[in-house]
């Protein structure tokens, strides 16, 4: 878990929204912070994450005089030999390339089925009947037969055709990434490198080689939702098609379509709250396709900035009236137009569509 | 067919191992069977034969849920039947499609707890059950070490599906546990057919290192197992140590080491089977999940870095080296205190009456009754009062405390480990060369046969080369070779 240090930084930052970005937890705060703080790429990075081991490697870390907690264990911040400890691990391993992705897919399901489909392909192209499909749940399993089934026979070819160009795209970024992603494949007569095979094979850590594994599941799957081969036709579904949630993707285009918020609201079946966190959400992850000017009126806007001095990030919320919600809304709006505006246009990242 | 016919043509041996052909002869003849076999004795052929003899289903009950599909793949690898898993790890969804076909299925793997419910014990209803099979039996007897409540359920199932007839397989069952074992599942002994082999295993040699203190462990091992060969098992009390000593060991030894545990995902403990099966790994560093899903007959040799809780456990455990009749060694390593951890999780904290009682009206949910809730449910559930549970709970912590000095009395013997051993399980000592460390204290992997491990190239790995060896392309041309 010593990566984790690497997520923080000399100032302050909420110890909540880190863990919350790592496990996927898309709550408006924690998008807000995680974006704020640049780690957004990480956003369900490490899903199986629990917070009492979580908060025994915070304990650990301040022990250890890596990090400082506030008094009431909120904020934490790297102290200088923390600061060291964060460069000396960025310089001695892998940094993640392809986190931008990380919204496509469920890497664990993804992978599996991929997994499973390319052994299938593997042992009928060896003209082998026996052996041990990958143990997936029934219905990956059922899915995937299915699949096998309707293809015809020269499918190892075709698979070869669609991934080749992946891998050697893939390679161009970093040949150990392809290494990784072709000797961890299950197929005929392997199941793939263990970790000290792959260890060894690359000269990388135990601890890199999940970052490693993520990245070629990200590339590969931003790759296959533009295939039209036999692999892109098996795992298109599990591939997202936007990076905020279906629903909230709803109630954007919606909006987009000129409806005012109460009404999509009526429509949708949805409390005016839920609509606003849609927004908020979509304007975190898709900015471009948000019209902030329209969600918030400049006179509103005005308003927050002669309330609130100084930099939007700064801000503390004070709710002036009964409507604390609604005007939460616009506060954070307001946030978000302020750091929207200071992205560079010229290096967008795929989570910026 | 001839059975040895059978098992040259399926399974690809010559000769049955001890125990196996009474097993299958008395099983087709339709008798209830109780098989009490040492670890290693091929108990999985035991069901897997007679489908090729037997029309109708194989259901085998098993108390590993983790490692149920591994036994269902294992058919699947073989090719020639169809094989389905039904237990709480299934989703719902899966489940009602699974039981839609149960009928295309020729063996089909459930636990006791699921085997239980109404709509799966119905649908097997509706099938032939040629044979029940009973994994781990010795998990019914409340004089066993691993016992297991759900497993009083079976005598109930067992008459709703009238198998024509049942097998029960075991690897230690003293004579009390067997008899006990038979009476809890519904069987008069007097008609049950007993096949028991000796759990002595000669080829393995036994062995106790006496350290005093954890680091020691380590760098005894540093040392010894470069020399011990390979493939090997080191079996670790839990999962986060497993991962350290693996990643220990291969730093320090330059051993393939990988830790295996049931945290490990489905594609995790594939790689690692497999990988295991094909030499590609020089040893694991395993929790006590390892087992079942590997059949693998050439281990040299199996240590024990934490002491097990029983004789039972250990004697299953160890059982797994030499399986190919080679010379073997068992090890457990022993730092003074290491009965602590056995003993604490012998201890069941039983919450108050009115707890119970609470959870019994359905006024509190079931993580109230604290780690061990869904024994204490069970029981709860099948019958047992609040108030009878401190004594049955006291009984089986006292038996556990016995079962636990009965192994430290393995770690302290200095007369012949194999014979307290033996003794322990109610068989007669038999002398042998080479014995254990007892009759030779100063015992050197080369004095027992075993070689050290080879070194392993480094791999030129090349993706393009990879992938198309792994789809049958001759690189580049995406022709077939």
């Amino acid at each position: 878990m010593d990566f984790l240090l690497t997520l923080f930084d000399p100032q302050p930052r909420r110890v909540r929204v880190i863990e919350g970005v790592l496990t996927n937890k898309r709550t408006v705060t924690n998008l807000y912070w995680g974006r704020h703080y640049g780690l957004l790429t990480y956003l369900g990075a490490a899903h199986w994450l629990k917070r009492p081991a979580y908060d025994q490697w915070l304990a650990q870390q301040v022990a250890a005089g890596n990090l400082q907690l506030d008094e009431a264990g909120l904020f934490a911040r790297l102290t200088p030999t923390g600061l060291a400890r964060k460069q000396a691990w960025q310089e001695d391993h892998y940094r993640p390339r392809f986190g931008g992705w990380t919204w496509l897919v469920n890497q664990d399901r993804f992978a599996a089925r991929f997994l499973l489909a390319f052994q299938l392909v593997s042992e009928f192209a060896h003209h082998q009947r026996h052996y041990q499909p990958l143990s997936l749940p029934f219905g990956e399993r059922r899915r995937v037969r299915d699949w096998f089934l309707a293809q015809p026979a020269g499918i190892n070819r075709a698979v070869a055709a669609e991934l080749t160009p992946i891998l050697a795209k893939l390679s161009e970024s970093d040949e150990r990434l392809a290494l990784l992603f072709t000797y961890r494949l299950i197929g005929h007569r392997t199941a793939g490198w263990a970790a000290p095979q792959a260890q060894a094979a690359l000269g990388v850590t135990a601890a890199d080689l999940p970052w490693l594994e993520r990245d070629g599941w990200l590339f590969l799957a931003s790759r296959l939702r533009h295939s039209r081969g036999p692999l892109g036709n098996l795992l298109a579904p599990l591939i997202a098609d936007h990076p905020v949630a279906a629903s909230a993707h709803q109630t954007l285009a919606a909006i987009r379509g000129g409806r005012p918020l109460e009404a999509v609201a009526r429509t949708r079946h949805l409390k005016e709250s839920t609509v606003r966190e849609h927004l908020l959400q979509a304007a975190l992850l898709a900015p471009r396709e948000v019209d902030l000017a329209r969600l918030l009126p400049p006179a509103i806007e005005q308003e927050l900035h002669r309330r609130y001095p100084g930099p939007a990030s700064s801000w503390h919320f004070a709710p002036q009236s009964a409507a604390a919600g609604r005007e939460f809304y616009y506060f954070r709006l307001c946030q978000i137009k302020e750091e929207n505006d200071a992205l560079d246009p010229a290096t967008p990242g795929p989570l910026w569509l | 067919m001839r059975l040895t016919q059978l098992l040259q043509d399926h399974f690809g041996f010559d000769h049955f191992r001890p125990g196996q052909e009474e097993t299958l002869k008395a099983v087709l003849a339709g008798q209830d069977t109780l098989a009490i076999l040492p670890t290693g004795a091929g108990k999985s052929l035991l069901y897997q034969l007679p489908a090729y003899c037997l029309d109708g289903v194989i259901l085998v009950v098993s108390p590993l849920i983790a490692l149920m599909q591994d036994q269902a793949d294992r058919i699947a690898r073989q090719g020639d039947f169809r094989a389905v898993v039904l237990n709480s790890a299934v989703t719902a969804a899966d489940q009602r499609a699974i039981l839609a076909t149960l009928g295309d299925y020729h063996f089909i793997f459930t636990s006791p707890e699921t085997l239980g419910r109404g709509p799966i014990i119905g649908a097997l209803r509706q099938l032939q059950i040629s044979l029940l099979v009973i994994d781990e039996a010795h998990c019914v007897s409340e004089w066993g070490p691993d016992f297991r409540p759900e497993y009083l359920l079976l005598k109930e199932a067992r008459a709703a599906l009238r198998p024509s007839a049942t097998l029960m397989l075991t690897a230690t069952a003293p004579p009390r546990v067997a008899g006990d074992l038979l009476e809890k599942l519904g069987f008069n002994p007097s008609r049950v057919r007993t096949v028991r082999r000796s759990v002595n295993r000669e080829n393995i040699f036994l062995a106790v290192k006496q350290v005093e203190t954890a680091a020691e462990k380590r760098s005894y091992l540093r040392e010894l197992l470069p020399r011990l060969g390979a493939p090997g098992v080191i079996y670790l009390s839990s999962r986060k140590e497993a991962d350290q000593l693996a990643a220990w060991v291969s730093d320090q030894t330059g051993l393939r080491a990988a830790a295996y545990h049931a945290g490990l995902d489905a594609i995790g403990r594939y790689r690692l089977q497999t990988q295991f099966m094909h030499n590609e790994l020089d040893l694991i560093c395993a929790t006590s999940a390892f087992g079942m899903g590997v059949d693998k007959n050439d281990l040299r040799y199996v240590i024990h870095y934490h002491l097990p809780a029983s004789l039972a456990a250990y004697a299953q455990e160890l059982g797994r080296a030499g399986r190919d009749g080679q010379p073997a060694l068992a090890l457990l390593l022993y730092a003074p205190g290491d009965e602590s951890l056995p003993a604490l999780l012998n201890q069941v904290e039983l919450p108050s009456q009115a707890v119970l009682e609470r959870f019994l009206a359905g006024k509190l949910p079931l993580s109230a009754l604290g780690e061990r809730g869904s024994v204490i449910a069970f029981y709860l559930r099948h019958g047992y009062s609040p108030a009878r549970l401190p004594a049955l709970f006291a009984a089986q912590g006292k038996l556990a405390q016995q079962r636990l000095a009965k192994m430290v009395g393995y770690v302290k013997e200095r007369g012949c480990r194999r014979s307290y051993l033996l003794t322990a399980f109610g068989e007669p000592a038999h002398p042998q060369t080479p014995c254990c460390d007892c009759h030779q204290p100063d015992w050197q992997p080369a004095m027992l046969g075993l070689q050290p491990a080879a070194a392993h190239p480094r791999l030129q790995a090349d993706w393009r080369r990879q992938l198309a060896a792994l789809l049958k392309l001759a690189p580049g041309s995406g022709e077939d070779r």
